[in-house]
């Protein structure tokens, strides 16, 4: 609902083009009922249940910005012939008002935080005045506070994304929502993993928060909410700290002017970019592609040993591992190497799709 | 790695404006010959701020101006900007505005803080046409800026428009009589995107549920939209020369000379050494794809191993 209530004071001159109050629906995100939020913030329903919230809502510029960031983060390390580096930022938003259960992102703020598992801000004086600076500034545009943050894990591509919270992540998030959920603030983390985005060509994000200690999380529950009783799996996907956090749905909001804006941008110039580029033909992804390749080798080697290790009979010819306990890993061996081996077959398939195409068209023949 | 795409009609120079003016000691060295080039991060981002102050979500009185500055690099002749920050302004008078430099400032520094590399450009603001109080700001700005760029974003673009709803000026002075007076030039423009900004806007923009499409098919259907676009600027080209031919049109020499270039770039595409590099990358593909349906049919047999053992495993085999 677009609240016009604020508008009364408006004294622009005539002379000035002002924005006029807008009524489309799909820009009602982009402003709030005060008091609605103000009700929200005191009856705090996330403090009753650790699983309060199911979906966070990302505005497009925060989205871009954020994964922006992290690429800059990347394209930094590898000029500097080292490893990508992780970068962090602080995100603008609110509980929506609206529907239950779902927080809302309006807006991200890098800070000048860059390193190898980043560390929590309050131990560094520099970026604790950082973020005071850009607190007294935002203050004089927005209503909103600082709800969340972000950080990158710029890790080599694999089978699975790289959207966990490690032990450090969590502890940090731990701090946060002790400080700001119970004020009314429910706190945020978001994860971005610029490498597979890249690689994917679609943005790779996860929206995290964590349970309180007290909290008994569900038995063998993953952060999406899947049953997974292979331990190494979990742990490999969700980190060591597989059962601390749980993970929400993330949707994308856009306002009208916004998606006039997408639409005139996506039909007139990105066609170019569909035609000219090829991921698979970036140097980041070849240079990768090989080693992607070895991981899925590596584990197809795995199920291989596992086979012929364990306790198999031969029925009718085919090898079939016997023992049940090492029946579930077996199982996740081999789908996570069809998986990995079917995505790179996929993104292949994608970028001879566009080669061939270009070759058509293009080439003389 | 990033992808230019030239902004069609609409944003070319106005011819008019292009005469001589004998330099005072007040004109700023121009930017007119740079290749200025915006991301779609500035666009979007001046586009949510519009939609908040519309709204009344920002902190400013619902229907205020829309005010921020411009970010990016210039790197000789290229100018590139890449994001926009909103900025606080004061009100001066009954109806005047200025940029309140002290916080200008402020967020120059947070801003160039997290990328060094970056520089305020310019301003923008939102409105259909320039006003007189968009001058004073551009002066205020010449002290961040020797010769500061001013966006006009405007905030209800026809529907179906095919062009971006943006244009960039910078100011130049003339003497007039004897007295220096400033005027806005509007400068051609190119929209460039890295390819983290291309996946965020294909994406965002799209943001229908895609579960149970394969991404293939996605694909496919983006190459063939693709298609269809590049055919119709041809077909706009083919029939522009056609129409030079017949002379039923002026001659364009430097229209013509661009389309001899693109059209002389073609047989690159081809040569004995390039066809065996893409043969050679194909074949690996399809190598990729073969192996993959191996271990994807391995796979299968697995499970159906697995569930036959569940199944009859207590039988042996006879
Ligand atoms: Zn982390």
């Amino acid at each position: 609902m677009a609240d016009t209530a604020y508008g009364g004071g408006a004294a622009a001159a005539p002379s000035v083009e002002t924005s006029a109050p807008s009524k489309d629906s799909r820009d009602s995100l982009y402003s709030f009922d005060e008091a609605k939020l103000e009700l929200t913030r005191k009856t705090k329903p996330w403090m009753q249940d650790p699983k309060y919230f199911k979906k966070v809502k990302i505005s497009p510029s925060a989205a871009m910005k954020m994964l922006m960031h992290a690429n800059s983060g990347v394209e930094k390390g590898m000029a500097a012939g080292g490893k990508p580096v992780e970068i962090m930022g602080m995100m603008l938003g609110r509980p929506d008002t609206e529907t239950a259960n779902a927080l809302i992102v309006t807006d991200v703020f890098p800070l000048p935080v860059e390193g190898a598992e980043t560390k929590v801000l309050a131990d560094d004086q520099e970026v604790a005045n950082y973020m005071i600076g850009l607190g007294d500034l935002l203050e004089t545009t927005r209503k909103e506070r600082f709800m969340g943050w972000y950080h990158s894990h710029p890790f080599d591509v694999e089978v699975h994304s790289h959207c966990f919270l490690s032990s450090t992540d969590i502890s940090t998030q731990l701090s946060w929502q002790r400080a700001e959920d119970p004020h009314g603030n429910p706190w945020l983390a978001i994860v971005v993993d610029p490498l597979r985005s890249l690689a994917k060509s679609r943005p790779e994000f996860g929206a995290f928060r964590v349970y309180p200690p007290e909290f008994n999380a569900p038995l063998n529950e993953t952060p999406d909410g899947k049953i997974v009783t292979d331990d190494s799996q979990r742990v490999e996907l969700w980190g060591a700290c597989w059962n601390r956090y749980y993970s929400m749905e993330i949707e994308y909001f856009m306002s009208s002017l916004a998606s006039d804006v997408m639409g005139i941008l996506t039909e007139n110039f990105l066609w170019m970019r569909t035609l000219g580029s090829t991921p698979i033909l970036e140097s980041e992804n070849r240079e990768r592609f090989s080693e992607r390749i070895g991981n899925v080798a590596d584990k197809v080697e795995h199920c291989d040993v596992h086979m012929n290790h364990g306790a198999g009979t031969s029925v009718s010819g085919y090898l079939v591992a016997d023992s049940a306990a090492s029946k579930p890993k077996e199982e996740s061996a081999i789908s996570k190497a069809t998986h990995g081996s079917s995505e790179l077959a996929i993104e292949h398939c994608q970028g001879q799709m566009t080669q061939i195409t270009k070759s058509i068209v293009f080439g003389i023949k | 790695m990033a992808d230019t795409m030239e902004v069609d009609a609409g944003v070319e120079e106005k011819k008019g404006e292009e005469q001589k003016v004998p330099a005072t000691a007040a004109s700023a060295p121009g930017k007119k010959g740079n290749n200025i080039m915006l991301h779609p991060l500035t666009v979007i981002t001046i586009s949510d701020h519009h939609t908040r102050v519309s709204t009344g979500g920002g902190a400013q009185e619902a229907g205020g101006r829309v005010i921020g500055l411009l970010f990016g690099s210039q790197n000789g002749r290229d100018v590139s900007i890449y994001d926009a920050m909103e900025v606080a302004c004061t009100a001066v008078g009954a109806n005047g505005l200025e940029l309140n430099e002290a916080l200008v400032e402020k967020q120059k520094n947070l801003y160039t803080a997290v990328y060094p590399m970056y520089e305020i450009l310019g301003w923008y603001t939102v409105g259909t046409e320039v006003t007189e109080l968009d001058l004073g700001i551009q002066r205020q700005m010449t002290k961040f800026n020797s010769s500061p760029l001013f966006l006009l974003m405007n905030p209800s673009p026809a529907q179906g428009s095919k062009e971006l709803p943006v244009l960039i000026h910078e100011s130049e002075s003339h003497m007039l009589d004897g007295v220096a007076q400033s005027t806005f030039v509007q400068l051609a423009f190119q929209l460039e995107t890295t390819q983290a900004e291309q996946i965020s806007v294909e994406h965002v923009a799209k943001a229908t549920p895609t579960d149970g499409i394969s991404s293939i098919d996605l694909h496919a259907g983006a190459v063939s939209t693709s298609l269809r676009t590049l055919l119709a600027r041809i077909e706009i080209l083919r029939r522009f020369l056609e129409e030079t031919k017949k002379g039923n049109i002026s001659v364009d020499y430097p229209l013509l000379r661009q389309i001899s270039s693109i059209c002389n770039q073609l047989p690159t595409m081809d040569g004995a050494q390039f066809s065996e590099e893409f043969m050679r990358e194909f074949n690996d593909s399809l190598s990729v794809a073969y192996l993959a349906s191996v271990q994807k049919s391995a796979g299968s047999m697995n499970d159906l191993a697995d569930k036959f053992m569940t199944a009859f495993g207590h039988r042996r085999p006879i």
